[in-house]
């Protein structure tokens, strides 16, 4: 008895699974739409609310970590030279990257915090069932054209949904952050290290000047 | 008088033949791979680069922060709006030249509604009515008619481009019938004029993302260099478009490498 209605469940599952599969790769869009929407309402709401410049931070690091796959950015943007540093070089790259990406894209979240902005998800193209594009408008009060943003999602291994890539009127950040790294990389003799150290000095610069500025 | 060729004047000739077909053959290459830099004149380009840092910062910057302290925010939206409209003849004109008649017919429309009820282009009430701006000029033409970009040039002044965009700049300048109109009623100054209003307007519009670029990259040159590429192979695509009916992936490009390609990373 249990036999047959375990069968009876599994046949039920497979003809369920085979008769959805056109339609995974549109899901898969859907739920990329819902899921930016979702991260941008709740970044917006966290720069409205009058919060202090550390706890905004931590709340920003939160954010980036859970919404965007920042190691797999890291590596990409790294290119070539991912096989050529050390270990330990890997390392300190992706600490340094993360805390880079931080300062700059929290000062540029500043820059927006006094305008009512609003996003709004436009559509969605999907590439596969793990692969899609969500394209939004960022509409800003003072100005007609909106700003046309498209996020690059992808599902990872464990069915997490994360931002691999932002688009600004077409441009990729990744891409261009991968060209101006080789170059970086390519005027201190093809060193990874020159990169770090670039990266360094500049994240130290970048939040000096936010103090400043806080002060 | 023809000069006697000498052994130094022949080389110079050369150098100058080799230079040019160098380029033209560079132009009617295949479009280039994201990764590829094509900066042969990388040297010379970080010079101009320099010298075009110290204009915009003693003249260009000043001036779209004077224009931006001065004006009030819809005046500065009217006129970036006028001179937009000024461009629809070039705008018109690519259209056709690229069979994109469904787009040409936007443009039309768009010049007829906000040169009426837009107050000569000042409000652009075109764009509320679903009828959205897109740009277009001959170096986009050039591309959909298959030239290859060529390497990376920065000029003084004009900035980042390249061969195409550069024979695309020069035919749109003379296909203008407003410049036309003024070559022919004497009128140099409007160009001139036109030329500088539309800089100061560009600094102003884009002076968060320029001022972004200068502080927060680590390399301006090669971030410059990589967004003016990426752009215009967008513009090209004409990307902005939302999902264009028969083929919604020919608006995206989903086989460039992306982050999260693992095995694309691994393997170079």
């Amino acid at each position: 008895m249990l036999k047959t209605r375990f069968l009876f469940a599994l046949v039920l599952t497979l003809s369920l699974a085979i008769s959805t599969t056109p339609s995974f790769a549109e899901d898969f869009g859907k739920k990329a739409e819902t899921f930016i929407q979702t991260m941008a309402d709740k970044a917006m709401a966290t720069y409205r609310s009058d919060k202090d410049e550390k706890e905004l931070e931590l709340e920003f690091r939160n954010l980036l970590n859970e919404d965007f796959d920042v190691r797999a950015i890291g590596k990409w943007v790294l290119g070539r030279y991912w096989r050529k540093a050390t270990d330990s070089e890997k390392e300190e790259y992706l600490k340094l990257f993360e805390d880079f990406i931080i300062v700059t894209y929290a000062n540029r979240f500043k820059d927006y915090s006094g305008t009512d902005i609003t996003l709004n998800v436009t559509e969605s193209l999907t590439k596969n069932d793990q692969d899609a594009i969500v394209r939004s408008q960022i509409i800003r009060p003072e100005t007609a054209e909106p700003i046309l943003v498209d996020w690059r999602v992808k599902g990872n291994k464990n069915d997490e949904l994360k931002i691999v890539d932002v688009l600004i009127a077409g441009v990729s950040m990744s891409q261009t952050q991968r060209s101006e790294f080789a170059s970086v990389i390519k005027r201190n003799g093809g060193e990874v290290a020159g990169l770090i150290d670039a990266l360094r000095s500049k994240t130290t610069q970048l939040v000096s000047n936010v103090n400043k500025a806080a002060n | 008088m023809t000069k006697p060729v000498t052994r130094k004047n022949l080389m110079k000739r050369l150098c100058g033949f080799a230079t040019i077909s160098i380029v033209l053959a560079a132009c009617a290459g295949q479009p280039q791979a994201v990764d590829d830099e094509n900066d042969p004149l990388e040297g010379l380009n970080r010079a101009v680069h320099g010298f075009n840092h110290v204009v915009d910062v003693m003249l260009l910057r000043p001036a779209a922060t004077l224009y931006r302290g001065l004006l009030p925010p819809p005046v500065q939206e009217g006129i970036h709006n006028l001179l937009s409209n000024l461009t629809t003849p070039i705008i018109l004109l690519n259209d056709l030249l690229q069979g994109e008649t469904e787009r040409a017919g936007t443009t039309l429309t768009r010049f007829a509604i906000n040169s009426t009820v837009g107050v000569l282009g000042f409000g652009d009430p075109a764009t509320e009515m679903g009828y959205k701006k897109h740009g277009e000029d001959f170096g986009q033409t050039l591309a959909v008619w298959g030239a290859g970009e060529g390497p990376y040039i920065v000029l003084p002044i004009f900035g980042p481009s390249n061969p195409r965009d550069v024979v695309g700049r020069v035919v749109d300048y003379f296909t203008d019938p407003l410049n036309m109109w003024a070559r022919n009623t004497d009128r140099d100054g409007f160009p001139i004029a036109r030329g500088v209003i539309t800089a100061v307007d560009a600094r102003a519009y884009y002076y968060d993302a320029i001022e972004d670029i200068n502080t927060n990259s680590l390399d301006p040159y090669a971030a410059m260099r990589s967004f003016y590429r990426q752009k215009r192979n967008s513009e090209i695509m004409n990307s902005e478009d939302i999902k264009t009916k028969a083929a919604p992936n020919l608006s995206f490009d989903f086989d460039a490498p992306s982050p999260g390609d693992e095995e694309l990373t691994e393997a170079r």
